[in-house]
């Protein structure tokens, strides 16, 4: 049975507030696509994990299925370049706010994370989370790629990161 | 086969279409039922026996074809089921591309990779095995993730045991129940005891109750349907798992039930790797014969019977993540079945059912069971021998061989005196390991040996090629300092000590935690000991407690360890001579402008396999210093570690992603697999077979795979017996095992270009069979480039392009 209750004042402005950030959150992902396809084909790859955090962390707004993922999930990701050139951290906790789950980026790299990862370039990165065949075992034995903590928290975020290509449509290349 | 045992040709092709899926049906009644009871009082062997009673009482009871048995290890055709406390989870990153991967794909439906995404991962992600060991350790966990310095495989799975389905053919589990009820009130104030008894009444009920369902289900299946086939096949597995495991079996039928039922229950609780069924022609022999002798069971329908049991053992692969591929990459769940040898009073135990496994094996070339058959050249017939022989020419590959003069003694030495009657009794582990069936918890493969890592700390003053200028083990020196041979082999002995207790030290933790987390009190039901002891099997409740540690690369050092001799130490060398340091030079540089070293190294320095004096010291030194290093370590359970030589495809895997060596492998060329001597050398089959014989057996307790190539040729009986003739040398010479490739370097390489005109071609890769074109590129490449030798000439089949890289 389809309820024909007339949405209260409160409900109404929520919708509206975050209709409005929804549709320009989906702007922003939109000119994101064009920038990650670019990044993708470059060499140095020096933006893929800004990029990418700050895709995911768009899909978590935008996409109710996609935040599905994340209810209830506490971690902390800390990603940091061999050179020191890039850090950065992607956090998640529940939002004291209606217990929403969200997803923050930060521009360095966080202490106390459930895994720390550690690459030569945003192409090893590329390689151990967004590329249709990932070869952690080259990474790791080239010394492109070091991981320490949590394992399984890689793999999670692996499984999410993946979404972000499909979902704007991108083919990732194998990086061979 | 398609008129004379029909059911077996429409299984065997259904078997073939089947495509592999991941089953989750484990993973979510497993994770459910701990995350129910996570916090109540019960102890985890409770709480552990509970979930997979739980699994085992409420799965979906499943027939998707007319095999003649009742039951299957998962609810999906061939399923890969999913073991999220220990690398369960390596799938995550692919839940939404794994159906369409383009190696070894497995079906998995979006509704399940939710279930899994959603329901089962999240509670696992700081509880896994690996986890919680990292907690503990976290330097070693740290190296092991190195993936290339050490292996220690309870990461992923414990498995790796014969357990004795005997005592359920002999007693049934009401009996177990009982038992262990009757010594749960006898524990007194023994809390241990009592939860272990406990838990032990729980694991064995839910496999009743999983039977009870199976039988109740074809029951009311065989009252629906119509066809009067189908309906008597129902009926029969209905009036089948009604009685047994229950009870002890009547008749052969129900004897393979059990058997098949038992199978399933083991894998609901251990991973399904390497869990063996042992000598099925022993222990189902007196049902068969009474069921034969008195007309019950003809000969046809015998041997459809068994077939039945073949696929039953056959319907579960193992998940391997992509990302692994390169290294597990197209292996079964090897459970291995055992036939012929001797009984435990050392008289000849061929029989009729022996030879009727061999036909089945024949009948049905399939991946898995791995069929193993043990021969014993002064007590087994000839005629049996030469039919294992032209099974294995008619299949190309199967059945294995083994010695069971050797491998008696050996096993026998580990058990102590006086229990010659149990290594008498040995069954194959998983690929070639040996065991006493349901007393001998021999978690067989724990450990992998990296012998290149090895050798390579010593050419680099105990560091790794992946931790660069980090000193990982003891300094022993600037190699370009080494004096002579000695030196280098003092360093190698000093390298090898420290990997040694390193990876003892850390196989004991995972066993211990193993010990916290996954206590086995189901596989406690089917072993000698943990009834007597109260003590499950995990902490020590077998007769006889060891682990395994398996070697890589172990023809490749031995060759490098000679060919240092040779090059940089023989004074008596005049065509190539150089300082260690520059030979190391020139490897580290993957021999580039070093042409004329490596062509000399590979061409004339010494090479096991050719019954070179220096390769033959060098190789009875490596095999001496690690049987030393490990006899005496003791695992966790209070037992010590066989060594052994199987390689499954790590070979391959692990030599793709490894530098240069100095015996003039290239970087990133397989190693060779197993014992066998380096692919290529030249030298004649019985050499090379005289060579391996001659290693001393007794310090490979583990055993070894030999793998060795033959040119094609007819299974007739003359060249049945030709190569029976051909092993039974290498055996009387002390051989410990031996399989085979019937295959030339041309089939081989037209299979890997069109494999789709090469379907279901089966391979042995290093102790277990494997189709081919499940195989990655690396492992295919190695078998092409294994040596082929003809059996008639004894020669090698030189391979026209043999100078360039695999």
């Amino acid at each position: 049975m389809t309820s024909t209750r007339k949405p209260g004042l409160l409900e109404r402005f929520i919708d509206f507030a975050t209709g409005f950030l929804r549709r320009s959150r989906e702007a922003k992902l939109e000119k994101l696509k064009a920038l990650l396809i670019a990044e993708l084909d470059s060499e140095c790859m020096d933006k893929i994990l800004e990029l990418l955090l700050c895709g995911m962390s768009l899909m978590f707004f935008i996409d109710r299925e996609f935040r599905a993922n994340i209810r209830r999930f506490k971690a902390r990701y800390a990603f940091t370049s061999q050179d020191k050139g890039i850090s950065a951290s992607a956090v998640f906790k529940t939002s004291w706010l209606f217990g929403y789950p969200k997803m923050i980026v930060y521009t360095k790299a966080v202490s106390k994370s459930n895994v720390a990862v550690e690459f030569k370039d945003g192409q090893s990165l590329a390689k151990l989370l967004l590329s249709p065949r990932p070869d952690i075992f080259a990474g790791i034995l080239d010394n492109n790629l070091s991981l320490n903590g949590n394992l399984n928290y890689i793999l999670k975020f692996a499984y999410m990161a993946r979404h972000l290509p499909a979902r704007l449509g991108i083919t990732v290349p194998e990086f061979a | 086969m398609a008129e004379k045992l029909p059911l077996l040709h429409d299984l065997l092709e259904r078997h073939y279409n089947a495509k592999p899926a991941v089953d989750i049906e484990r993973a979510r009644y497993v994770t459910a039922s701990l995350k129910g009871s996570k916090d109540s009082d019960d102890p985890m062997p409770i709480r552990r026996a509970k979930a997979v009673a739980s699994y085992l009482a409420e799965r979906d009871i499943v027939f998707h074809d007319n095999n003649l048995l009742g039951g299957a290890t998962t609810a999906k055709e061939i399923g890969a089921p999913v073991y999220p406390e220990l690398f369960g989870m390596s799938i995550w990153p692919e839940l939404d591309s794994i159906s369409a991967r383009p190696q070894n794909r497995l079906l998995l439906s979006k509704e399940d990779a939710d279930i899994l995404n959603f329901d089962v991962y999240p509670y696992w992600l700081d509880r896994t095995v690996v986890e919680v060991v990292r907690k503990v350790d976290p330097e070693r966990q740290s190296l092991l993730e190195k993936l290339v310095i050490f292996t220690i495989t309870k990461a992923a799975t414990l498995s790796h045991t014969t357990p004795a389905y005997k005592i359920v053919l002999e007693k049934g589990i009401d009996a177990i129940i009982r038992e262990a009820k009757e010594k749960e009130q006898a524990s007194g104030g023994d809390e241990d005891k009592r939860i272990f008894y406990q838990s032990m009444q729980h694991a064995m009920q839910g496999v009743k109750r999983y039977a009870e369902r199976i039988s109740e289900q074809a029951a009311a299946l065989a009252k629906k349907e119509s066809a009067p086939k189908r309906v008597k096949t129902l009926e029969a597995i209905a009036a089948v798992c009604g009685a047994v495991p229950a009870n002890p079996p009547s008749s052969y039928h129900e004897a393979l039930n059990t058997v098949a039922l038992c199978q399933v229950a083991v894998l609901a609780e251990n991973v399904n790797m390497a869990i063996n069924p042992g000598r099925l022609d022993q222990l189902l022999y007196s049902r068969f014969i009474e069921d034969y002798r008195s007309g019950k069971l003809s000969i046809a329908d015998a041997l459809t019977l068994t077939g039945c049991l073949w696929f039953k053992l056959a319907d579960n692969v193992n998940l391997v993540p992509e990302a692994s591929e390169r290294l597990f990459g197209g292996a079964g769940a090897v459970p291995a079945i055992t036939i012929g040898g001797v009984d435990e009073n050392g008289e000849d135990a061929v029989n009729e059912l022996t030879f009727l496994m061999l036909k089945v094996t024949e009948l049905l070339p399939i991946r898995d069971p791995n069929v193993n058959a043990r021969y014993h050249p002064e007590k087994n017939p000839e005629a049996y021998r030469d039919d294992v022989t032209r099974v294995i020419l008619s299949t190309k590959a199967i059945p294995a061989m083994y010695n069971d003069i050797q491998n008696i003694e050996a096993l026998g030495r580990q058990l102590g005196e006086g229990h010659e009657a149990h290594a008498r009794d040995y069954a194959i582990i998983g690929c070639v390991e040996l065991g006493s069936p349901g007393r001998d918890y021999s978690a067989s493969s724990s450990i992998f040996m990296m012998m290149n890592t090895i050798l390579y700390m010593v050419l680099h003053d105990g560091r790794t090629a992946v931790t660069g200028d980090k000193r990982l083990g003891p300094a022993t020196g600037d190699p370009s300092e080494f004096k002579s041979f000695d030196d280098v082999w003092n360093a190698y002995v000093a390298q090898s000590q420290w990997m040694a207790e390193n990876t003892v030290a850390f196989n004991n933790t995972y066993g211990i935690t193993h010990q916290a987390l996954l206590p086995t009190p189901l596989l406690s039901c089917f072993f000698e000991g943990p009834m007597d002891k109260g003590m499950d099997l995990i902490d020590g409740g077998a007769l006889y407690n060891s682990s395994g540690v398996t070697h890589i690369g172990f023809a490749d050092v031995c060759d490098s360890l000679s060919a240092i001799e040779d090059v940089c130490f023989n004074e008596e060398n005049t065509r190539m001579h150089m300082s260690l340091g520059e030979l190391i030079a020139a490897v580290d540089a993957d021999f580039k402008n070093h042409d004329k070293l490596r062509a000399y190294v590979v061409n004339h320095a010494p090479k096991f396999g050719s019954r070179h004096p220096i390769a033959e010291k060098n190789a009875a030194n490596l095999i001496a210093l690690e049987y030393e290093l490990f006899n005496n370590a003791k695992n966790y359970r209070d037992g010590n570690y066989r060594v052994a030589y199987w390689t499954m495809t790590n070979h391959a895997g692990y030599g793709s992603v490894c530098g240069a060596l100095p015996n003039g492998r290239k970087a990133k060329q397989p190693y060779s697999s197993g014992i066998t001597p380096a692919s290529q050398i030249d030298t004649e089959l019985t050499t090379a077979l005289s060579a391996v014989a001659h290693l001393d057996s007794k310090q490979i307790p583990g055993a070894y795979a030999l793998n060795i190539k033959l040119s094609p040729m007819p299974a007739s009986a003359e060249n049945a017996a030709k190569l029976g003739a051909v092993i039974e040398t290498y055996m009387k010479e002390g051989g410990q095992q031996v399989q085979f490739n019937i295959y030339d370097y041309e089939t081989l390489k037209a299979a890997k270009k069109a494999p789709d005109e090469y379907p279901h071609l089966v391979v042995r890769v290093s102790g277990y069979s494997a189709y081919f074109d499940a195989l990655n590129s690396v492992m295919q490449d190695e078998l092409i480039w294994r040596s082929q030798y003809n059996l008639q000439s004894n020669q090698l089949v030189k391979l026209e392009e043999r100078s360039k890289t695999p």
